[in-house]
């Protein structure tokens, strides 16, 4: 297994694509230091009582939310780009049990996933408290140790999406079916919610992937078209199902697949 | 050694593997052919455990290839050369599959550099000619040191060096008495690679024989040239054999061997100005042999209308 999985890790590593997604992340740090520095220099340079009015998003939140959609984008590449080349054909030739690959391949996904989700968000949190100081135009800021369940929360959302696109990817065998439904999750089906009448507004507001993270920690969903229905643990359950249900029937499909 | 029992694959309501059984020996090169859609590629899917039969079973040495354990060091295949990630390195690529199977690093460096590509190894795939590509599946296939060779179509794109190149290559492996499977659409050089063929049309077998046993079942008429043909072709189809005048005035015997014709001929005093035996090549056994179960064949060129076009699968151009 730890072959395989090695193999697996120097597939993702071996590519440029997976360079180039992981450049986006850091042009999003960059941005967000850049927006940052701006609204720092407007702040600074107001009066006394516009400056009330000023605030910037929580950034870390802004960055783990864009690395999430770059995530599904990497997850969904490591399987469709066996297919679409073929060699998937080698790769099962080379590693017959299919369940070993599959797991292999999607623990790869998860590592990159978590980390680069992690990574982001933190840095995105360490950023724009760097640049704004102690001035008072943060919605997110209560202290590092307040926020750090939260940003782990936003980090594993990373994660989910990874991971669903590899599921989708593997069960649609392509990524142009794959990235679009990526995209109907993390954006569309938010803004769907969010122009539902209640009660559905809230409940589904309240399920969609980047809606948990807020649960999780236990801080609610405050200014965002997010709902926050869930207790800590029903968040946690359905972040567990996101990833947990599209896998296994994406693991049992690739299992059972002739490969033309 | 490659055993087929009784396997069979059917996709829906079509049968691509109908009932094959045969086995491929080690130390000779086996050459499989069959015409297009006829079942050779689903055959190496199964043995290679990418499809699953619906009945029978496919063994390397004796097992189910999915059951082994780390199967790059016992079997190498060649299945599509064209089916590489192109936006990885030669290395690369082959560095995945030697990890997979804990086959050592410098493996990959020798291999690349017994088929030539050692010069390319950090270049990425996406820019490899065909040939290049083959070379670079043929070096995948080698990488684990396997006792037994699939490689399906493994001349197509190459140059004539390639070709050769190849064909001493394969020779050489069977010659240390490893198993290889071939299979080929280029008749002429299966006739110089192969010591056994396994035909299947259909997904039948029509043959399981050596080349040369074949090249004799279908070894062309005699070819007699003499200035009395009406008498000779009497003598001789007295003596029970089969003659057939040729548009170029000689006469074509079947039934009788070149000196039985000539022992005849001297016996009746007949001149004879030339008797030659035409040897059936491979090919022309092949066609013979799978006529009748051509699958998208171009059809006869007398009842199809002007300008038809013979329908084409393309599948094994892939």
């Amino acid at each position: 297994m730890i072959a395989v999985l090695s193999a697996e890790w120097l597939k993702i590593r071996s590519l440029r694509s997976t360079y180039a997604l992981l450049a986006v992340v850091l042009a999003g740090l960059g941005g967000a230091a850049a927006l940052c520095g701006y609204l720092v220099t407007v702040y600074d340079g107001a009066a006394p009582e516009l400056r009330a009015h000023i605030s910037v998003a929580p950034v870390a939140g802004l960055v783990g939310s864009m690395t999430e959609l770059l995530a599904g984008v990497l997850g969904t590449l490591a399987i469709t780009g066996e297919y679409r080349s073929g060699t998937l054909r080698a790769s099962l030739a080379a590693v017959p049990r299919r369940g070993r690959l599959f797991a292999a391949k999607a623990a790869a996904v998860a590592v990159i996933g978590l980390v680069a989700g992690e990574a982001a968000v933190f840095a995105g949190y360490a950023i724009s408290h760097a640049i704004v100081g102690d001035r008072t135009l943060l919605l997110d800021a209560r202290g590092f140790a307040d926020q750090a369940p939260l940003l782990v929360a936003q980090g594993l959302t990373v994660l989910l999406f990874a991971l669903l696109g590899l599921s989708l990817g593997t069960l649609t065998r392509s990524a142009a079916g794959t990235i679009p439904v990526l995209v109907l999750l993390w954006y569309i089906l938010p803004i769907v919610a969010n122009l539902l009448p209640q009660p559905w507004h809230g409940r589904i507001g309240s399920i969609v992937p980047d809606s948990l993270p807020g649960q999780l920690a236990g801080v609610g969903n405050d200014h965002s078209v997010y709902g926050a229905l869930l207790p800590p643990w029903g968040a946690a359950l359905a972040m567990a199902a996101w990833i947990a249900v599209p896998l296994t029937a994406a693991a049992i499909v690739f299992c059972r697949r002739d490969t033309r | 050694m490659i055993e087929l029992r009784q396997l069979t694959k059917r996709y829906g309501r079509t049968v691509a593997v109908d009932d094959l059984s045969c086995t491929v020996e080690p130390g000779i090169v086996t050459g499989f052919l069959g015409p297009n859609g006829a079942g050779k590629s689903t055959t190496m899917r199964i043995l290679l455990g990418l499809d699953a039969p619906s009945s029978g079973a496919a063994l390397v040495g004796g097992r189910r290839y999915a059951t082994i354990d780390r199967p790059l060091r016992e079997v190498g295949a060649l299945l599509d050369a064209t089916a590489v990630h192109g936006g990885r390195t030669a290395r690369n690529h082959l560095r995945i599959l030697a990890r997979t199977n804990r086959i050592p690093a410098t493996a990959v460096d020798a291999a690349l550099d017994r088929v030539g590509l050692a010069q390319v190894a950090g270049r990425r795939v996406g820019g490899f000619s065909l040939g290049m590509k083959q070379r670079l599946g043929i070096a995948a296939a080698l990488l684990g040191d396997p006792a037994v060779l699939v490689l399906d179509e493994p001349v197509n794109g190459l140059d004539p060096d390639g070709v050769r190149w190849i064909r001493q290559l394969l020779r050489g492996l069977a010659a240390e008495g490893r198993t290889v499977l071939l299979s080929s659409h280029l008749m002429s050089e299966m006739q110089l690679t192969a010591d056994r063929v396994i035909i299947i049309g259909r997904g039948r077998l029509l043959a399981d024989t050596t080349v040369a046993e074949l090249t004799d079942r279908y070894a062309g008429a005699v070819l007699v040239r003499t200035p009395r043909p009406a008498e000779l072709a009497a003598v001789l189809t007295g003596a029970g054999a089969t003659v057939a005048a040729q548009p170029d005035g000689q006469l074509g015997v079947t039934g009788l061997s070149e000196s039985a014709i000539g022992d005849l001929a001297a016996e009746h005093h007949l001149p004879l100005h030339g008797v030659a035996r035409r040897d059936a090549s491979l090919e022309e056994a092949y066609l013979r042999l799978t006529a009748e179960s051509v699958q998208y064949g171009t059809p006869p060129p007398a009842p199809a209308p002007a300008g038809a076009v013979a329908p084409s699968t393309g599948k094994d151009a892939r």
